[in-house]
């Protein structure tokens, strides 16, 4: 333990110098006020005497108040909304809000609900514009402005009241809960203020939703009792897909077939299709993982939330899949962040008794370590890949070239990455340079692979059709060959996807001996990560010395005097990156006989990875 | 004799009347006390977190917080010692809510600067401070920053922690213990 009585070096005097000069490294924020009002103007407020009266477009006396006419709800369905509509749906009992506000109130339960009631609104209303606090405000379950003055009501109650010269509203007076109904179609739901009356409806939802982790930590607790609505119960029993303007690959029936091979007992509540980039606000997990979001796979995603089979207690969870389109990526969303689905066997009539899956890789999973030894020549890349066959991250060095210009492909079909499909086949790299053969495009002189190039490869340099030496950081059974069609599955685990491409002349690695151990951090996928080491040490200067570690993880450095911390935002450390695009990791590099290391942020805009070095400092002994 | 509970500005000192237009309702008052005490709650909040981000957030909750919750303030008087206590619980959640995260202590001279970022003189103490502050629960660093940063005497730092004065002696004395042996440690180890 420590002695208490032993004499300070810390006097009063300089702590509280020490405090001050720590307090002036950290100026406050020039737009702090500003993004907080923001904040605040969103706000909900506590009022002893809670005002119950909403201002609408301005033209609200304040003193209007103006009694909900029992005459016009005699003219209105005040019993039960689902008319004769089954009590169940979904295999679900339809419960009313009453029933349902038990269920929320009852603690965490997030099971699926078919609820019928009363839907009004107080209409169009003016909002404040969202800025800074955008990200949150696109949380599902994070109700604002208009979604915030929407119900499910118990009673068919009219909310809001007209004269000719003022408008005013009132919340519900009986049992009422507030829907969340970004993820569905409202189209005819009558929420524009096309009428004052409220329509009956059955929405098949779910409170507790794992979103709501994702609000601000206030407004947890609201953002959780938010009834999502998964899916509107219609009379044409149709689901209706809700699909931003993206082009899509794929067709709601191909979808839904995915699904099924997911697991055949899913029903399918709802579709969602969104820009890749907007993938964030309709799953929050996505904006809380830097690199999350596999832009480079697909320009749109679908959103989809299915339901198991009821239980004998009339429970289930609804289970929600983000499928990039145009492949068979899929994973389920659960409260612990996205998880890949592996994909059980297609129905085939072919060959129904077929047992034959996808061989798994051996990786099976973008999270690995990955390491990188020496550079190895193309014969031992074959040696590896024909005898050796697994995920490991490698350098091969040899003569790469493909076409220069444009080659007419007939079809380039959406596909896995790790399909090779024209023009992968005119992509090489040799261990012999070829001999050149005037101008034919050069052929293979010895041993040779191709080169899978994809959109997020870093190049130090574009391909050439004149060979010249290249190190190619790449792997060979990629994770994504499992979603290759099942014939094609040993080929793709055979190619070679390439992660960068470095230049050897430019003097690294200066000693093959010494070359770079790379790690990849836990979740980090392992293109972005390879990529990223490439580009990585292409920044290094030649200098520096020579790498003998790189690490690649989540977060991005944040400079502050005599601190480097890690963050997945750094508002002092100059974000957004300069040239635009987005942080998706950090670099740590060791080199040899050097106390220093070369601390850098990744960021990646459209396909291209850029590094940013922070510092080249030298870090105290660990305590460990 | 106990010492007299009073309160101390943080800032240029607040209208009252601007105090009871924000208690009932309008924005505009509250977003010039926004305004005026923003540093001085930034700077408590950064003290108390030392990262820049959390700090960011937990000011932005003090202020959402205190405009939730400004109308139910029984004593306007004390406002400024109830913002300074809101602030200190904000910065506790926003402790709580984030996981740990990875530092790196990098002495500021030997930091060769790269990407146009300039280490100031007298950062070597601040940088110990910094990692020895990290070490402690967030109370203890609250109740520290109040008193060696912002000056703060035991009878103000009772008010703004709501706690007795007896009690918030022996919390600051415990804390400067822990906070020495902190530094102590991490001269051990250099």
């Amino acid at each position: 333990m420590n002695d208490d009585r032993r004499p300070t070096d810390w006097p009063d005097d300089r702590l509280a110098a020490a405090f001050r000069a720590r307090a002036d490294a950290r100026p406050t924020p020039s737009d702090l006020s500003a993004t907080t009002m923001d904040r605040v103007r969103l706000a909900p407020r506590i009022s002893p005497t809670r005002d119950r009266f909403v201002r609408l477009g301005g033209v609200v006396a304040a003193a209007a108040v103006v009694a909900i006419v029992a005459g016009a709800l005699a003219a209105r369905p005040t019993t039960d909304p689902t008319g004769s509509a089954s009590p169940t749906t979904f295999g679900l009992p339809v419960l009313s809000v009453t029933e349902a506000i038990a269920i929320r109130d009852g603690g965490v339960d997030d099971r699926e609900i078919a609820l019928r009631g009363f839907l009004a609104t107080f209409g169009p209303m003016p909002c404040p514009p969202p800025t800074t606090d955008f990200t949150t405000l696109n949380n599902p379950t994070r109700l604002w402005c208009e979604s915030a003055q929407t119900w499910v009501m118990e009673q068919a109650e009219v909310l809001v009241s007209r004269t000719s010269t003022s408008v005013s509203a009132q919340p519900p007076r009986g049992p009422a809960l507030k829907p969340g109904l970004a993820l569905v179609d409202t189209t005819g739901l009558g929420l524009l203020g096309e009428s004052d009356f409220p329509s009956a409806v059955v929405f098949i939802g779910h409170f507790d939703d794992r979103r709501a982790d994702f609000c601000p930590a206030d407004l947890r607790p609201t953002c959780a009792d938010t009834f999502i609505v998964d899916r509107i119960d219609r009379a044409t029993m149709q689901t209706i897909t809700l699909k931003d303007q993206v082009a899509t690959g794929q067709t709601d029936s191909e979808i839904d077939a995915l699904i099924q091979r997911v697991d055949p007992g899913l029903r399918i509540l709802s579709r969602r299709v969104v820009a890749i980039e907007n993938l964030g606000l309709t799953e929050p997990v996505y904006l809380a993982t830097p690199s999350g979001t596999p832009s480079y796979v697909s320009s749109a995603a679908w959103v989809v939330t299915a339901l198991p089979p009821v239980d004998a207690s009339d429970r289930a969870v609804a289970r929600t899949f983000v499928i990039f389109d145009g492949t068979e990526i899929i994973s389920e969303i659960t409260r612990n962040g996205p998880v890949q689905v592996t994909l059980g066997q297609a129905p085939s009539s072919q060959d129904p008794t077929s047992t034959a899956t996808p061989s798994p890789s051996p990786s099976g999973t973008s999270n690995l370590a990955t390491v990188i030894g020496k550079p190895i020549t193309v014969t031992e890349a074959i040696d590896h890949r024909d005898n050796h066959l697994d995920a490991t991250e490698i350098i091969v060095r040899g003569y790469g070239w493909a076409p220069s210009g444009l080659i007419a492909c007939t079809v380039i079909r959406i596909a896995p990455p790790a399909l090779d499909q024209c023009p992968d086949g005119y992509a090489w790299i040799g261990e012999r340079k070829p001999v050149a053969s005037g101008p034919e495009f050069p052929q293979p002189d010895g041993p040779a692979i191709n080169l899978l190039v994809r959109r997020w490869t870093y190049l130090a340099f574009a391909l050439e059709d004149q060979p010249r030496e290249v190190l190619a950081f790449g792997h060979f059974d990629d994770a994504r060959a499992a979603q290759c069609a099942p014939e094609l599955v040993e080929r793709c685990r055979r190619n070679f996807l390439v992660d960068a491409i470095l230049d050897p002349a430019r003097g690294w690695p200066a000693d093959n001996a010494s070359s770079p151990s790379l790690s990849c951090g836990e979740g980090l996928p392992v293109p972005d990560c390879a990529a990223a080491a490439g580009a990585a040490l292409e920044s290094l200067g030649v200098n520096d010395g020579v790498p003998t570690e790189i690490e690649i993880g989540r977060g991005v450095w944040c400079p502050t005097p005599g601190l480097l911390f890690l963050n997945t935002s750094c508002p002092g450390g100059g974000l957004p990156p300069a040239d635009g695009g987005q942080w998706i990791a950090n670099g740590l590099v060791t080199f040899r006989d050097s106390p220093a290391q070369a601390y850098l942020n990744i960021a990646r805009s459209g396909s291209v990875i850029k590094v940013k070095a922070i510092a080249l400092a030298t870090p105290p002994p660990s305590p460990n | 004799m106990a010492e007299r509970r009073r309160e101390r500005p943080i800032g240029p000192a607040l209208d009252r009347s601007l105090i009871d237009r924000a208690r009932n309702g309008d924005l505009d008052a509250f977003e010039t006390i926004v305004r005026a005490r923003m540093d001085a709650v930034y700077r408590l909040t950064s003290a108390i977190l030392g990262d820049e981000a959390d700090a960011r957030d937990a000011a932005q909750e003090t202020f959402v917080l205190a405009w939730r919750e400004m109308s139910r303030l029984r004593e306007p008087d004390k406002f400024e010692a109830w913002l300074q206590r809101v602030a200190v619980n904000a910065a506790r959640m926003t402790l709580r809510a984030r996981g740990r995260r990875r530092i790196r202590e990098i002495p500021s001279s030997q930091v060769d600067v790269l990407a146009g970022h300039v280490a100031t003189d007298d950062t070597a103490d601040a940088s110990r401070l910094d990692a020895a502050l990290s070490m402690l629960p967030v109370d203890q660093r609250a109740i520290l920053v109040l008193h060696h940063l912002d000056g703060r005497p035991l009878a103000e730092l009772a008010t703004i922690l709501d706690i007795p004065i007896g009690t918030a002696k022996s919390r600051l004395f415990a804390a400067r213990r822990e906070l020495e042996a902190a530094l102590r440690a991490d001269e051990t180890d250099r």
